[in-house]
């Protein structure tokens, strides 16, 4: 009985068809998802400084004072806390970034918020309004081609992110 | 021997089609239901977030107008205020002084509606950026130093012939003094993705000003993307005093 069902298996040319067809599905598979995957890291932490940005300036509104968001890109975390950016407290709870300096980097060239002490803070102010406009432009290390941005471009405050591909800017919606 | 007999009562081919094409039909309905679905809520997301937009930026000039000691007359606005060059079609819409609490000089404040300069991060197809032109002390608009500005004064004291781009450029100066005098502030956008149609207007009526903004949402193509209704709802008005003496 075993005997039988053994000979009855695939043929050789049936092997050989499923095989081109599995490697070229998986060719297309990696063809697609590969960048997409390599982004994934950049995205996170762009989506995170994003958050933590609008955490921040609904903080501000909520309790109708000043709040100061704070990167610190050498350490690769941020925080919040009320007041001015010189407020900073000395026991500042910080948040960790999702990926590493050497994964993510923070491309000074390319981020216009203010610094103080090497940090790069945003003020709102009680009305979760900005007196200056700015942005953060992140680059992903293990490839050029992949760069976001994190910014604000209106006095009212809005926080959007956009993605470079290539030197092409991307609107929110088109960030993978 | 029982396996075989089983696996050889199986279906049909014909059975088997049916079934996926059922499959399929079923499949393609659900899927564009969904897709349809979320489309709608990303819309309906976009529509709302542009009202909160426009009632932040309406409050954001109403704060900033709380300050106003003159407000230009509109038909007065294009001659007393800065030209801008970067950007398209600029239009001033709003434009007061006020009195810097710190310095306590005069300063003139201008709303524009424009067009997305180029280059830069903004959407448009209109915008309302804010400029402020501080005096110093040698060109004080404040003539009688009574520390209120009259309707003469207000409208004595413009920075006339200025082109503000990257940094100010006066030709002439209402003062006497050189353009150095001015410190201006760069032009920033205030509210983005603004309509083409009357983005912003302000009708100054006796001691009222009525500001309407309207917003718009566009895709990539710059076509819009709301229906008539929706564009109605992105609509929004504020009336507030001014202290004209």
């Amino acid at each position: 009985m075993m005997r039988r069902r053994t000979a009855r298996g695939v043929s050789f040319l049936e092997l050989l068809v499923t095989i081109v067809i599995a490697v070229i599905l998986t060719a297309m598979a990696v063809f697609v998802l590969g960048p997409r995957l390599q982004n994934q890291r950049l995205q996170s932490v762009t989506d995170a400084i994003e958050l933590g940005l609008q955490k921040t300036q609904l903080q501000a509104m909520r309790q109708a004072r000043a709040w100061t968001f704070a990167l610190d890109p050498a350490n690769n975390r941020y925080t919040m806390f009320a007041g001015l950016p010189a407020a900073l407290p000395v026991n500042a709870e910080w948040v960790v970034l999702p990926a590493t300096a050497q994964q993510v980097q923070v491309v000074a060239a390319g981020s216009t918020f203010a610094l103080d002490n090497n940090r790069y803070v945003v003020t709102f102010t009680d009305q979760g309004f900005v007196s200056a406009l700015g942005r953060l432009q992140l680059l992903n290390q293990g490839n050029n081609q992949l760069q976001t941005q994190v910014q604000i471009n209106q006095l009212i405050g809005v926080v959007e992110k956009r993605c470079i591909y290539e030197g092409n800017i991307q609107g929110p919606e088109r960030c993978v | 021997m029982r396996m075989n007999l089983r696996s050889r009562g199986g279906y049909s081919l014909l059975e088997l089609l049916v079934a996926a094409t059922a499959a399929v039909l079923v499949g393609t309905g659900i899927t564009v239901g969904l897709v349809n679905f979320s489309q709608r809520n990303i819309r309906e997301t976009n529509v709302d977030q542009e009202q909160i937009n426009l009632r932040r930026a309406l409050h954001y000039i109403g704060e900033d107008f709380k300050s106003n000691v003159y407000v230009y007359p509109t038909a007065l606005l294009p001659n007393r205020v800065p030209t801008f060059s970067d950007g398209g079609a600029v239009v001033p819409v709003l434009g007061f002084w006020q009195q810097n609490p710190v310095t306590n000089r005069f300063e003139q404040v201008v709303y524009y509606s424009m067009s997305p300069p180029a280059g830069s991060s903004l959407f448009g197809p209109r915008l309302v950026s804010r400029l402020v032109v501080t005096f110093d002390a040698a060109s004080n608009p404040d003539a009688d130093n009574n520390r209120f500005l009259s309707s003469t004064e207000a409208e004595a004291s413009v920075p006339t012939s200025c082109t503000v781009a990257a940094a100010v450029v006066c030709t002439v100066s209402p003062f006497g003094t050189p353009p150095a005098s001015l410190s201006v502030f760069n032009s920033q956008a205030l509210v983005d993705r603004l309509s083409t149609d009357g983005a912003m207007t302000a009708a100054v009526i006796s001691n009222t000003v009525l500001l309407t903004m309207t917003a718009d949402s566009n895709d990539l193509a710059g076509n819009s993307l709301l229906s008539d209704i929706e564009k109605g709802q992105l609509r929004q008005q504020l009336s507030t005093s001014m202290r004209n003496r």
